[in-house]
């Protein structure tokens, strides 16, 4: 039924296949349809072979129907990407240039939240809102406190260092403070800042608490009721 | 062109040939000559198997004809030659001028040449309006949804939502009514034959594939059942009543419309089919929802799988009959060749300005984008695209050394609306847009100050001989 102009064409049409060549093809049968389909049939059974050029697209048989549960869309697969060894994805941390980086969270938006919380505690109606609103106010307020703390333990040991390299410089010989020398300098500025403000004792009176409950467990327990 | 049904007979042997190939001397070389550009089969379409009588008539016919078309030409040849050389000792230079000529004709019948359309086209400086000369035929109520343009260009058959086919006379200008109210639904899809076919709503659903004879009448001749959702593309395989029909449910179904009966089914699509083009070979391209284009090789039961870095691939039309454009929903062109599995082209923000591209583009960011419909001028280098945009583009095929290297865009005409359908004339003389308020298959957007209908837009060439100065 086809016209033999057209089966010229169904081999590779990209190939310049001059037409004698093509009427040879045609006198001895090979381009006729069940032959081809025959070729056709036992390159596909045959696997998939390496193509000869990998640009060429893939053939594919036309008689299996797709089925419902199928993928729709085929393609390479997302890959995933783990973080922790994507060289993209940060690197190491370091919280000093962190902090400085980022030191607007806590100069503007953390104080920011912290006016905003308070307001909406103060319109908030029912237990659990308030206790939502609550918590989330505490952990801001923690943050920002610790934030200080840690500027504020900073700042002394940088003035201390500078006290030292200006002793260093007048003449005497470098001197590098234990750590817990430093903390015990601290707790001893500390302790005049409160002296100064006046808080001191109610910090005292926090310290004894907390230090009581924890020497409590040393206390001897009740001995256990014999069954 | 061929006729479907040829017969090889018997060769005759003519009394002498300079270093012929075989084929010219077969029967189909008559048909080049014979009806040239005329698809009007009706008159041919019954011929039966020769008995042994009229076997050598017929050989003789064709044999006279055949050296008739042969003396034809050498005499234009000649005559051609006359006026640029002396006649002395030119027998063998004249015999090659033939031989070139024989070839080059049988290529552009083959589809293997491209004419070279797209240098001449002459378009409007900016983006006028309206051009002068264009003309919209109105007569549907809902937006057109495709078009077909038959062979001569003398007819369009346009189907639209509202469930009617229109008959359109490109010279006059006249419509009229081909069905008689079995809708035509939005995936309608007429061909240009002496059959149209085209899927309804109405009476099966959109899942009916009707066939109307142009000759005989407003009700369809046969429904072909069969699909399992809706049907949106149809096309038919030039020079034969072979159909092919892609639907929703992912297949591609043939028809055969001389025995008017089912033929066979291609699966291999993981989404819905969107667009078909064939060419004469028993090769179909199909494109879809899955982003691929598929070349089925029909005698072999096989198929080429084509992906390339497009979302939904919404149109796709043959260039010629290894390489294909094609049109997709984030307004993306591409161009593919049957020997590479990516496009040898892509070009990103076809329908719309760069800057609105986003890098990864989009499907449904801008409902204008898409490139509802792609059609190339049969055996030329001259390509027409339309989306939402209010522009018809054309473009013309870049060839390299190594075959055709891209798309370059030549400008646009002004199309108001979603260009639903595309035609361009054989003769480059015109395009004809099926222009709608809405797109193919859905209401994603909509342009009310659009008009529904077909637009015909005429195109300038100049002439041939200017412009190969």
């Amino acid at each position: 039924m086809p016209c033999y102009l057209h089966s010229f064409q169904a081999e590779e049409e990209d190939d310049e296949v001059p037409l004698g060549q093509r009427a040879a093809q045609l006198a001895d049968g090979s381009t006729d349809r069940t032959a081809m389909r025959a070729r056709a049939r036992t390159t596909l059974r045959a696997g998939r072979q390496p193509r000869e050029n990998k640009h060429r697209p893939s053939e594919a048989s036309s008689k299996r129907p797709v089925p419902v549960l199928r993928e729709s869309i085929q393609g390479p697969r997302a890959q995933g990407k783990d973080p922790r060894f994507e060289s993209l994805a940060g690197g190491a941390f370091d919280e000093r240039r962190f902090k400085s980086q980022y030191a607007f969270l806590y100069d503007e938006k953390l104080p920011e939240e912290r006016k905003g919380l308070r307001a909406a505690l103060k319109k908030a109606k029912g237990a659990e809102a308030r206790a939502d609103l609550q918590a989330r106010l505490t952990r801001v307020e923690q943050a920002l406190r610790e934030e200080n703390a840690r500027r504020w333990k900073l700042d002394f040991k940088a003035k201390l260092k500078s006290k030292e390299r200006a002793a260093v410089q007048a003449g005497k010989t470098p001197f590098h403070l234990k750590k817990s020398e430093q903390k015990r300098l601290e707790l001893v500025a500390k302790f005049e800042e409160l002296k100064a403000s006046g808080r001191l004792e109610k910090y005292m009176e926090k310290r004894r608490k907390k230090n009581a409950a924890k020497d409590h467990r040393y206390l001897v327990a009740p001995r256990a009721q014999a069954q | 062109m061929a006729r479907p049904g040829g017969q090889r007979g018997s060769r005759g042997q003519p009394p002498k040939r300079k270093k012929r190939d075989e084929f010219f001397e077969d029967e189909d070389a008559v048909d080049f000559f014979e009806d040239a550009g005329d698809n009007q089969a009706g008159e041919e379409a019954d011929e039966g198997e020769p008995s042994s009588d009229e076997e050598e008539t017929a050989e003789q016919k064709r044999l006279r004809l055949a050296k008739e078309y042969l003396a034809g030409i050498r005499a234009v040849e000649a005559a051609g030659r006359d006026g640029a050389e002396d006649g002395a000792s030119d027998e063998d230079g004249l015999d090659a001028a033939v031989d070139r000529r024989l070839r080059q004709d049988a290529a552009e019948a083959m589809g293997w040449a491209q004419r070279a359309l797209a240098a001449r086209v002459v378009l409007p400086e900016g983006v006028p309006r309206s051009i002068p000369g264009q003309k919209l035929h109105r007569g549907h109520s809902q937006s057109v949804t495709a078009l077909a343009l038959t062979a001569d260009d003398r007819t369009l058959y346009s189907v639209s939502k509202d469930g009617t086919i229109l008959r359109h006379d490109i010279e006059s200008g006249n419509r009229e009514r081909m069905s008689s109210g079995a809708a035509a639904g939005p995936s309608g899809a007429p061909a240009a034959h002496w059959v149209t076919a085209c899927t309804s709503r109405r009476g099966g659903g959109s899942r009916v594939v009707h066939v109307w004879d142009t000759r005989a009448g407003l009700a369809p001749i046969k429904s072909f059942p069969g699909h399992k959702d809706a049907v949106t593309a149809l096309a038919f395989r030039l020079g034969t009543h072979e159909l092919f029909s892609g639907s929703l449910d992912r297949s591609v179904k043939l028809w055969s419309l001389d025995d008017l009966a089912y033929v066979d089914s291609l699966f291999g699509h993981q989404a819905e089919v969107l667009a078909l083009d064939a060419l004469r070979t028993e090769r179909v391209l199909s494109v879809g929802g899955d982003r691929t284009c598929r070349l089925w090789k029909i005698p072999e039961e096989t198929q080429l799988i084509f992906r390339g870095y497009h979302p939904v691939i919404e149109s796709c039309a043959f260039t010629k009959g290894g390489e294909w454009v094609t049109g997709a929903a984030d307004g993306a062109l591409g161009l593919w060749s049957a020997a590479r599995k990516k496009p040898l082209q892509s070009i990103r923000a076809a329908h719309s300005a760069e800057a609105d591209a986003s890098p990864l583009g989009s499907i449904g960011g801008n409902a204008a984008a898409g490139v509802l419909s792609v059609a190339v001028c049969p055996a030329s280098d001259l390509v027409a695209t339309g989306a939402g945009d209010g522009l018809v583009r054309l473009w013309s095929l870049d060839k390299g050394t190594k075959g055709t290297k891209g798309l370059s865009q030549l400008g646009g005409l002004p199309a108001r609306g979603f260009v639903n359908g595309l035609a361009v004339a054989r003769s480059g003389r015109f395009v004809a847009a099926g222009m709608g308020q809405e797109p193919r298959m859905g209401r994603w957007g909509r342009d009310g100050k659009a008009r529904n209908g077909v637009l015909i837009l005429p195109l300038t060439l100049r002439a041939e001989d200017a412009a190969e100065e």
